[in-house]
C-alpha cells in the first residue's frame, strides 16, 4: 500500500519536473566582448606599419565577465591580441602557429584555440548517472552540460584565428597561455608574432613584452 | 473497479516518470540521431560584377570533418560541395585538385579549406538557446606553396531545443559560405594577385 502511494507520488513529481525541464532553465548566454582600437591598449609595438597590442587579463572579475569561468585558477592566462595594419602597400598573414609566448628562461607554446578547461565529458557522465541516482542531479546535469558547452564555445569563439590584414584592417582574439608552474609576480614574458608578408613571403617578427602580475 | 485502476497506475507510475525523463533527456541530447545538412548546394550569393580572373585549383585534402561530430552532424560532404560551388562563384577558372596527385600545372593558385571548429551547444531546456557554430580556415597559396591569403571565417545559427537541428545546420552553413564569399571577394590581397599575376 505504501509502495503504491510512493509510486503515485513519484509519478506526480516527475511529470512537473519534466515540464519544468522543458520550460524552465535558460541556457547561459555567450558574453559579448568589446574590442577597442589598437592605440587604446598600453602594451603595443609596431613594425613596418603592423601594430600589435596585447592585454593580459589578470582581474578575476573581468575574466569571469568575459569567459564565465576563472581561467587563471586553471592555470591559463587569457591574453587579448589586437593587430592592425597601417602599411599602405603590404598585407600581413597572422597565424596562431606562428605565435609564441617567450620568457627569459623558457619558451612555451602560447596558442591553444580550444582549451579544455571545462570538460563536457564529465558533465555527460554525470548526466547519465543522474537519471538513475536522483532527479535534482539530473536537472543540474543538463544545466551543467549546457553551461559547460557554452563556456567552451565562448573560449573557442574568442580565440585568435588565422587572418590576413590588408591596409586598414584589424583582427583580434585571445591567446590562452598555460602559465608555467614556476611563474611568479614580476616574471617577464613576451608575445612573439611572426607575421608573413602576403606578397613576398618575408617574415616580420614582432615582440610584445608583458609582466606576469599574479 | 476504481481501486483496480488506481493500483495499475500506481504500479506504472515510477516507470512512466522515468520514461518521461528519459524522453526529455533524449530530446536535449539529440537522442543518437544523425542530422544531415541540406542536400542542396547553397547558391544565394550576392551578384558580383565580375569573377576574379585567377586559375584556381581547389584542394580538399585538409580535414573537413571533426570525429566528435561526424556521426551526429556530418558536414564533410556539404563543406566539399559548397567549397567547390563557392570557388566557382568567386574565381573565373576552377579545377579540383586530385587528392593524391600533384596540383594541376595550369593552376595559378591553390585554394584549400579546413574545418577548424564545429559545435552545437545543448540547450538547458526546450525553449532555451542552442547554437551551431562552424569555423573554416581558407588558405590560398601559390602552386609552389607560398601563402597568398589565409582567413578563418565563422558561420553561426541560433535556435532553441525545439528548433529543427537540420534547419539550424543549414542556416549555419549558409552564414559560413556567405561570409567566406564576402571575405574572398572583398580582400584587396587576392585582387592584388589577380592584377599583378601570380
Amino acid at each position: 500500500m505504501r509502495l503504491r502511494h510512493r509510486g503515485l507520488r513519484v509519478s506526480a513529481l516527475s511529470l512537473p519536473i519534466a515540464v519544468s525541464l522543458a520550460m524552465g532553465c535558460a541556457s547561459m548566454k555567450v558574453p559579448t566582448f568589446e574590442v577597442k582600437e589598437v592605440d587604446a591598449y598600453a602594451i603595443r609595438t609596431e613594425q613596418d606599419g603592423l601594430i600589435l597590442a596585447v592585454q593580459p587579463t589578470f582581474e578575476p572579475s573581468e575574466i569571469d565577465r568575459t569567459f564565465r569561468t576563472n581561467l587563471l585558477d586553471k592555470g591559463v592566462l587569457p591574453i587579448l591580441l589586437v593587430a592592425e595594419n597601417h602599411n599602405p602597400s603590404r598585407a600581413f598573414i597572422l597565424q596562431p602557429d606562428a605565435i609564441e609566448i617567450a620568457s627569459a628562461d623558457t619558451r612555451a607554446r602560447a596558442s591553444e584555440p580550444r582549451p579544455t578547461v571545462s570538460s563536457s565529458t564529465q558533465g555527460e557522465v554525470m548526466m547519465g548517472a543522474g537519471v538513475l541516482i536522483s532527479l535534482p542531479l539530473l536537472i543540474a546535469g543538463i544545466k551543467m552540460v549546457s553551461d559547460s558547452e557554452v563556456i567552451q564555445h565562448n573560449l573557442a569563439d574568442k580565440a585568435f584565428y588565422s587572418t590576413t590584414l590588408a591596409n586598414g584592417q584589424r583582427a583580434r582574439g585571445f591567446l590562452y597561455f598555460r602559465v608555467p608552474k614556476d611563474a611568479s609576480p614580476g616574471s617577464r614574458y613576451e608575445v612573439v608574432v611572426d607575421a608573413r608578408d602576403a606578397m613576398t613571403g618575408e617574415v616580420v617578427r614582432l615582440n610584445v613584452p608583458f609582466e606576469y602580475r599574479r | 473497479m476504481m481501486r483496480r485502476q488506481r493500483t495499475a497506475f500506481a504500479r506504472r507510475g515510477p516507470l512512466l516518470g522515468l520514461a518521461s525523463l528519459l524522453i526529455v533527456v533524449g530530446l536535449f541530447s539529440g537522442g543518437g540521431c544523425t542530422y544531415r545538412p541540406p542536400s542542396e548546394t547553397f547558391s544565394k550569393y550576392p551578384p558580383r560584377e565580375k569573377k576574379l580572373d585567377l586559375k584556381v585549383a581547389l584542394d580538399l585534402s585538409r580535414p573537413l570533418s571533426l570525429p566528435k561530430w561526424e556521426s551526429y552532424m556530418p558536414v564533410k560532404d556539404a563543406l566539399e560541395r559548397n567549397s567547390l560551388a563557392l570557388a566557382r562563384h568567386v574565381f573565373g577558372d576552377v579545377s579540383q585538385a586530385a587528392p593524391s596527385s600533384a596540383e594541376p600545372a595550369a593552376a595559378e593558385a591553390v585554394l584549400s579549406p579546413q574545418l577548424l571548429y564545429f559545435v552545437r551547444t545543448t540547450p538547458a531546456s526546450g525553449p532555451a538557446e542552442s547554437i551551431i557554430a562552424i569555423k573554416v580556415e581558407w588558405v590560398l597559396r601559390r602552386p609552389d606553396g607560398q601563402l597568398i591569403w589565409v582567413q578563418t571565417v565563422g558561420g553561426e545559427s541560433r535556435g532553441t531545443g525545439f528548433s529543427d537541428p537540420t534547419e539550424m545546420l543549414g542556416a549555419a552553413l549558409e552564414d559560413l559560405f556567405l561570409r567566406s564569399e564576402q571575405a574572398m571577394v572583398e580582400t584587396p590581397v587576392i585582387r592584388q594577385v589577380v592584377r599583378r599575376g601570380p
